[in-house]
C-alpha cells in the first residue's frame, strides 16, 4: 500500500513539475575579446572564462566571419578548470561570432555565442 | 531528456537512502527486520541497474554535444571527474553488498562515506568542496531520517515502543543536521530572493520547502504526539505512528523526486557573458 502512494505520489510530482527544456549550469562570466567589443587588431587568442568547472573533452569554441564562414583556430586548451582558450590567425577587419558549447563538470551541457569586431588599424 | 534524468536521478536516491539509511538504522537503532533486510537488497538491485544508465544517458547527452562516439566517447565521459566519481560510486556499492555480513556499525561508515562520492559528483560538487560537504551532510542527514522511517514502516506490527522511541531520536539528531545544512546550500545556491521566485530551480525549491514542512510537522506529531503517547500504553498511538510514518514515507519520496529535479536544472546564480 505504501509503495503504491509512493509511486502514486513521485509520478504526479514529476508530471506537474516537468523540467522545461535543457539550460546550462556553467555560464560565461567573462569573454577576452569582451561580448560585442571591437578591438583594433586580431587579438592573440579567445579567452573564455566560465562560472563552473568545465570538462575540455566535450567543450568546443569555433569562430565564424560575418558570412558564417568556419575560421580555423589553434586547439582547444584549457589552461584553467574553467577556462577554455583557442589561439586566432590573423583576422581581416570585420564582425566575428565565437560560438561555444561546454559541458561541467557535473555533465550539464550550455552553450552560447558573442560577437567583437575587429576594426583593423 | 531532463525527465529521463530526473527519474533516474530520483531512483538513485531514493534507493542511496534506503540503502545507507537502513545501514544507518541497523547500527543506531535495532537490526532490521526481514522486510527492511529485503528492500535493503531491492534498493541495492535498483543502484546496480541506475548506475550503468545514468552512464549511459550521460553518454547519449555527451554525443548530442561534442559528436563524439563510440570508445572515444565512453573512455572520454570514464575519465571526467563525474565519470571517476561515478565508477567509484559503482565500486563502493558492491563493497557495500559483498561486506553485507559486516557488523553493522562498520557497514554504516562505509555508507556515510559512500554517499560523500555523489554529493561530489552532482551539482553540488560542481560548486566547489564547501558545497560538497554541505550536501554530503545534508544527504547523510536524509538517509538517517527517511531511511530510518522506511525500516520503521517496514517493521511488523505491534511497532515495539523502544524500537519507535529510539527512531524519534535519530530523527531529532537528523533533523538538527538536515534543517542548517539544507539552508546553508539554499542560500549558497540561490543567493538572491528574486532568483528563487523568478527561476525553475527557485521555485522546485520553494515546492519542496513546503513538502519539508509537511514532513517536519507529521515528524513533530510523533515526537510530541504519538511516541510518548505509545510510552504511556495510549490505545490506538501506535497505530496513528504507524499511520503518520507512512505519511511521511510517501511525503519523503516526492521530496526526494523534487530533489533529483534540483539536480537537473541549473542553479540561479546572476550570470552575466
Amino acid at each position: 500500500m505504501t509503495a503504491r502512494l509512493v509511486l502514486a505520489a513521485v509520478v504526479a510530482a514529476l508530471f506537474l513539475l516537468r523540467s522545461p527544456p535543457a539550460r546550462g549550469h556553467a555560464f560565461l562570466e567573462h569573454a577576452e575579446p569582451h561580448v560585442g567589443s571591437t578591438v583594433g587588431a586580431t587579438p592573440p587568442s579567445i579567452t573564455l572564462t566560465f562560472t563552473e568547472e568545465i570538462e575540455a573533452a566535450f567543450s568546443k569554441v569555433e569562430l565564424t566571419d560575418a558570412s558564417g564562414r568556419r575560421i580555423e583556430t589553434g586547439a582547444l586548451e584549457h589552461p584553467e578548470s574553467n577556462v577554455l582558450t583557442v589561439s586566432l590567425p590573423g583576422l581581416v577587419p570585420g564582425s566575428y561570432t565565437v560560438n561555444w558549447s561546454v559541458v561541467s563538470v557535473d555533465t550539464h551541457a550550455t552553450d552560447g555565442h558573442f560577437t567583437f569586431t575587429v576594426k583593423g588599424s | 531528456m531532463n525527465a529521463t534524468l530526473a527519474a533516474l536521478g530520483w531512483a538513485d536516491l531514493a534507493a542511496t537512502i534506503v540503502l545507507v539509511g537502513g545501514l544507518f538504522s541497523a547500527a543506531l537503532i535495532a537490526p532490521p527486520s526481514e522486510a527492511g533486510r529485503r528492500w535493503w537488497w531491492r534498493a541495492a538491485a535498483a543502484l546496480a541497474v541506475v548506475l550503468p544508465a545514468e552512464f549511459a544517458v550521460t553518454a547519449f547527452r555527451m554525443y548530442e554535444v561534442s559528436g563524439l562516439h563510440g570508445t572515444t566517447l565512453v573512455v572520454d565521459l570514464a575519465r571526467t571527474r563525474w565519470g571517476m566519481l561515478g565508477s567509484g560510486r559503482a565500486a563502493g556499492l558492491a563493497l557495500l553488498a559483498a561486506g553485507g555480513q559486516l557488523p553493522p556499525g562498520p557497514l554504516a561508515a562505509l555508507g556515510a562515506g559512500w554517499l560523500l562520492l555523489r554529493s561530489f559528483q552532482g551539482h553540488a560538487g560542481a560548486h566547489g568542496t564547501l558545497s560538497a560537504l554541505i550536501d554530503w551532510l545534508h544527504l547523510l542527514a536524509a538517509a538517517a531520517w527517511l531511511g530510518g522511517l522506511v525500516q520503521l514502516a517496514l517493521l511488523p506490527r505491534p511497532v515495539p515502543v523502544e524500537i519507535a522511541a529510539r527512531v524519534r531520536v535519530q530523527a531529532t539528531a537528523a533533523l538538527a543536521v538536515l534543517v542548517p545544512a539544507g539552508i546553508y546550500a539554499a542560500f549558497l545556491h540561490v543567493r538572491h530572493l528574486d532568483l528563487l521566485v523568478g527561476s525553475p530551480y527557485g521555485e522546485t525549491l520553494i515546492a519542496k520547502l513546503a513538502l519539508a514542512s509537511v514532513l517536519l510537522a507529521l515528524g513533530a506529531a510523533n515526537h510530541f504526539g504519538h511516541v510518548p503517547a505509545m510510552r504511556r500504553g495510549a490505545p490506538r498511538a501506535e497505530g496513528k505512528l504507524v499511520r503518520a510514518v507512512r505519511l511521511e514515507v510517501v511525503a519523503g519520496a516526492v521530496v526526494l523526486a523534487l530533489t533529483a529535479l534540483l539536480g537537473v536544472l541549473p542553479m540561479p546564480h546572476g550570470h552575466a557573458p
